[in-house]
């Protein structure tokens, strides 16, 4: 299993449960890779992120790693499943405590805690329909099949796109959310407008 | 990804209220924001936005020690159920850090004033806006709700649909629906309402469904009766909606067509086939088929009625359809029909 999936489906689980009580397996993926998106904005690489993502037939973001890390979490008791939903009981917040210490996920929490905390701004379901605007996403829904997702070339738009997103938001905003928040609202945005 | 239009960008940048706080507090701010945040859903858990006339300003200070307001004049709410009785009139509400709100109701406050040291939330006739210094923008209306922090979240579609017939069909709340009445007496339906009907629910789906993508489709006859569809993510679980109406609706040559009982049965008839048919094509998949009724029926009503009283307004009302077959008994793909009544403006 990768660590880094591992880490980030704890974390991702243990930080919305301050405002849900329970997440949807889909949601620990759309918070991973819109994590993943803020360390682009952050000027890390793709191939740094330590595992990938794909676009489902259904248009949402997924990583066969983080499906790993929750089997597993499942599987150890960790996560408790019902309904499709799962929670986080108090072993699974005891090692994401101890797990956030190290100094390799604590590089990672930026990212997590800023695509985590976009929930504070904009309603979940608003989140999920402007990640799904994704060009790959788009097609990866009409044509019903998976498509990968940070491949070469869209990276290279994603770069120029966060270059310009820096620029308005301007330099020196620690905290990811602002970012988060604005990408989700111009994707959600401009979705609007195409759907008429 | 498609090209980032640098013009739209900026104009979110300018009006996104969290980038006016970081501007104004910084990180400061932001964890401030978050904390208000928070406690914003807690508060709208309890009282209900869309009913509420009056002004709320909620206020997180940077410091979370400060008092910009007199504590000794406030009411201390610690289990936050308690503020349905207490939210009355004018309120303005501290939020603390160790999930403690002060509150004060009446009085006589200036929100610019405490957003010198604080982070201060407003509500007022359904607009909301955040404060932080000198700068004041207001946030983006999602769907038709009074708030964002008032959007629900539902796992389960049935749920989802009991909410929607509640606080967007009843009273025909939602502006998307009006659309499909000929005037504000909501008595006559215009031709073709169900554009409106579907549009309605989609907005409303889209939003606040989790773990879900709701997106219409195009009817393509008795044949495949679907108006929504729901795929739930990572499973093979799809609903299908099929959107039936009742009532009478002015054709544009002026004609009134009339549909009653017969037309949702027509509907349930055709949504039934459809899942048995669907059932032997796509063995895989699991779907559910929900029929959705507008009930917008009328006693007595012509096409030139102006008005109605309440005995004939509501005759409908407690009047459910009888379907020939029990579908939602005798096929476990078919869910309860759900029928929506749609109140009209009464004369008394």
């Amino acid at each position: 299993m990768k660590p880094d999936a591992y880490y980030d489906t704890l974390a991702i689980s243990a930080k919305l449960k301050g405002s849900f009580e329970s997440v949807a397996p889909s949601e620990i993926h759309l918070f991973a890779y819109l994590s993943c998106l803020l360390s682009l904005y952050s000027g890390k690489a793709a191939s740094d992120w330590g595992y990938g993502f794909v676009a489902t037939d259904n248009g949402s973001p997924y990583s066969p790693e983080v499906d790993d890390a929750l089997r597993f979490l499942v599987r150890e008791g960790y996560l408790y499943e019902s309904n499709g939903y799962l929670t986080i009981v108090s072993e699974g917040l005891q090692d994401y405590r101890e797990l956030s210490e190290l100094l390799r996920n604590q590089e990672r929490e930026p990212f997590l805690d800023g695509s985590c905390a976009s929930v504070f701004a904009l309603p979940i379901g608003l989140i999920r329909q402007a990640i799904s605007t994704d060009h790959d996403m788009k097609v990866a829904a009409s044509f019903g099949d998976t498509r990968a997702l940070l491949t070469e070339s869209s990276l290279e738009d994603l770069h120029d796109a966060f270059a310009l997103l820096s620029e308005h938001i301007g330099v020196g905003v620690n905290d990811l959310m602002v970012p988060a928040v604005v990408w989700l609202s111009y994707l959600s945005q401009i979705s609007e407008v195409s759907n008429g | 990804m498609d090209n980032v239009d640098p013009n739209k960008l900026r104009q979110i940048v300018e009006k996104e209220s969290v980038v006016a706080i970081h501007r104004q507090h910084g990180d400061l701010g932001t964890a401030s924001f978050r904390a208000l945040a928070l406690a914003l859903k807690t508060i709208f858990n309890y009282i209900e936005p869309e009913s509420f006339g009056a002004i709320i300003v909620v206020f997180k200070t940077l410091d979370d020690s400060s008092r910009p307001i007199d504590e000794t004049t406030a009411k201390t709410v610690v289990n936050p159920a308690n503020l349905k009785q207490e939210v009355v009139g004018n309120t303005v509400i501290q939020v603390l850090s160790d999930g403690r709100l002060l509150l004060w109701t009446g009085l006589e406050t200036r929100a610019q004033t405490l957003a010198k040291e604080a982070v201060v939330y407003r509500y007022q006739s359904r607009r909301e806006y955040f404060l932080a210094g000198s700068t004041e923008t207001e946030v983006a209306k999602v769907g038709q709700y009074a708030s964002i922090y008032s959007v629900p979240a539902f796992s389960d579609l049935r749920l989802a649909l009991e909410r929607y017939r509640s606080d967007r069909a009843k009273e025909t709340s939602c502006p998307i629906l009006q659309a499909a009445w000929t005037n504000e007496k909501q008595l006559l339906f215009v031709q073709g309402p169900e554009d409106f009907m579907r549009n309605s629910l989609v907005d409303f789906l889209k939003i606040s469904l989790r773990d879900a993508e709701t997106r219409p489709e195009q009817n393509m006859g008795v044949s495949y009766p679907v108006d929504i569809k729901v795929t739930f993510n990572f499973s093979n679980r799809l609903a299908l909606i099929e959107i039936k109406w009742l009532g009478s609706s002015v054709k544009l040559n002026g004609k009134l067509v009339s549909h009653y009982d017969g037309r949702a049965r027509s509907g349930a008839k055709q949504l039934a086939d459809y899942l048995v048919k669907n059932r032997k094509q796509a063995p895989t998949h699991i779907m559910r088929g929900y029929l959705v009724v507008f009930d917008g029926r009328r006693r007595r009503i012509k096409k030139n009625t102006k008005s109605i009283n309440s005995e004939d307004g509501g005759y409908y009302r407690h009047r459910e359809i009888k379907f020939d077959l029990k579908y939602d008994d005798e096929l476990e793909d078919f869910e309860t029909p759900i029928r929506m009544f749609m109140e009209p403006v009464t004369e008394p």
